[in-house]
């Protein structure tokens, strides 16, 4: 199992997340508890589809898209 | 090309630009058949500097620029420390890139005090009264921005929350105020709000503004966060990831029952002047001069 860094802008925290071979992003909003339907994720800086597979060398953002106010 | 973004709504994936041409296609034709607006009005956005507004502002303008005239914007600063400050600098900045012109009314100017300050005084909920100060200085400023029509960045999301937050607290009658185009009855001194992303979801528009690389921050209201509707927007959500569609689901049944609700409610939504400041009012005296007074007395 490798660990990668996810950082979630919202609450300005990084969080350590255990990949594997096929783990999408998806699978790491579940891991985080956080609903898909709420965020926008980024890898390597580029707005990417939930589907995708992640490396061990990706760098993931988490951005919160709900609003109020 | 690699197809990059899924949108949970249309169920197709599109690359960046495919993304970018579904969404204003679909805004586009939202604008076209609520008749949104026509040649003679003078739309005016309300701008926070979200990526709501930033984004109904740079797709009315792609409009407006081509009839050869100027998009303007309006936007009202409450006074929310850590907030507001910050989505206003954002929106100068868009702005100033698109060659809008932005008109910048505030609680402060107009009344002498912030929401900010109002809040201390007076034991009342935030959102209540910062939508009031919201509404009355954006009509009161569009009216002197010569607009016919004020364009606001509601989205699919913002629209399904209010329809349920009315029927849970047994507001129903406030429901017939909504829709694409709002108001129940026509009045010289109200000016019409339009609502063009009325069909995109909130994950959408932050997909679009995201690429077209508009700045703009995620963050919510520091006052939200407790708030009623953000109890509902996250039930909401929640039922959305399990069962897809029910936003869309929520809104579609409520545009069907709409026309009936405004034919029964309009006799008893007469709108009238305040007897005080003559905007307009549903009552003798309307909300902004309930809460001036009610600031005024307060110790
Ligand atoms: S969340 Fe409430 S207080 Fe904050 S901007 Fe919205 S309506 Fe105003």
């Amino acid at each position: 199992m490798v660990k990668i860094n996810v950082y979630i802008e919202r609450d300005d925290v990084t969080k350590q997340v255990e990949i594997s071979k096929k783990t999408t992003i998806k699978d790491i909003l579940i891991q985080l508890n956080i609903n898909p339907v709420t965020v926008i994720v980024t890898k390597n800086d580029e707005l990417c589809d939930e589907s995708e597979e992640i490396n061990s060398k990706d760098k993931l953002k988490i951005i919160s898209v709900v609003s109020g106010g | 090309m690699k197809k990059i973004i899924y949108s949970d709504q249309s169920g197709k994936s599109y690359t960046k630009s495919e993304f970018i041409r579904y969404f204003e296609a679909k805004v586009f034709r939202t604008i076209r058949k609520y008749g949104m607006f026509d040649k003679g009005d003078k739309i005016v956005v309300a701008m926070s500097g979200g990526k709501d507004s930033v984004a109904t502002a740079h797709i009315l303008n792609q409009i407006i620029s081509k009839r050869g005239e100027q998009l303007e914007a309006l936007l009202i600063d409450e006074g929310i420390p850590g907030y507001r400050d910050i989505t206003i600098k954002d929106a100068k900045k868009f702005c100033k890139d698109e060659g809008i012109k932005l008109t910048i009314a505030s609680p402060k100017k107009e009344f002498k005090f912030t929401l900010t300050q109002a809040l201390n005084k007076l034991s009342k909920n935030p959102c209540n009264m910062c939508g009031t100060l919201r509404r009355y200085l954006l009509n009161l400023y569009a009216k002197k921005l010569n607009a016919t029509k004020v364009a606001t960045g509601h989205n699919l999301d913002d629209e399904a929350q209010t329809v349920l937050m009315n029927q849970y607290k047994g507001n129903v009658q406030l429901s017939a105020k909504l829709g694409p185009v709002t108001g129940v009855t026509e009045h010289k001194k109200f000016i019409r709000r339009i609502k063009p992303l009325y069909f995109m979801t909130e994950k959408e528009v932050a997909i679009y503004t995201t690429l077209k690389g508009f700045q703009v921050i995620y963050t919510e209201c520091p006052k939200a966060r407790d708030s009623f509707r953000s109890t509902v927007r996250d039930q909401i959500n929640d039922l959305e990831n399990n069962y897809p569609g029910i936003k869309n689901g929520i809104i579609n049944s409520f545009l069907e029952m709409l026309p009936r609700l405004r034919k029964e409610l309009a006799p008893k939504s007469k709108i009238r002047e305040c007897e005080s400041c003559q905007e307009p009012a549903a009552k003798k005296i309307c909300s902004m001069c309930e809460l001036l007074g009610e600031y005024r007395q307060a110790k």
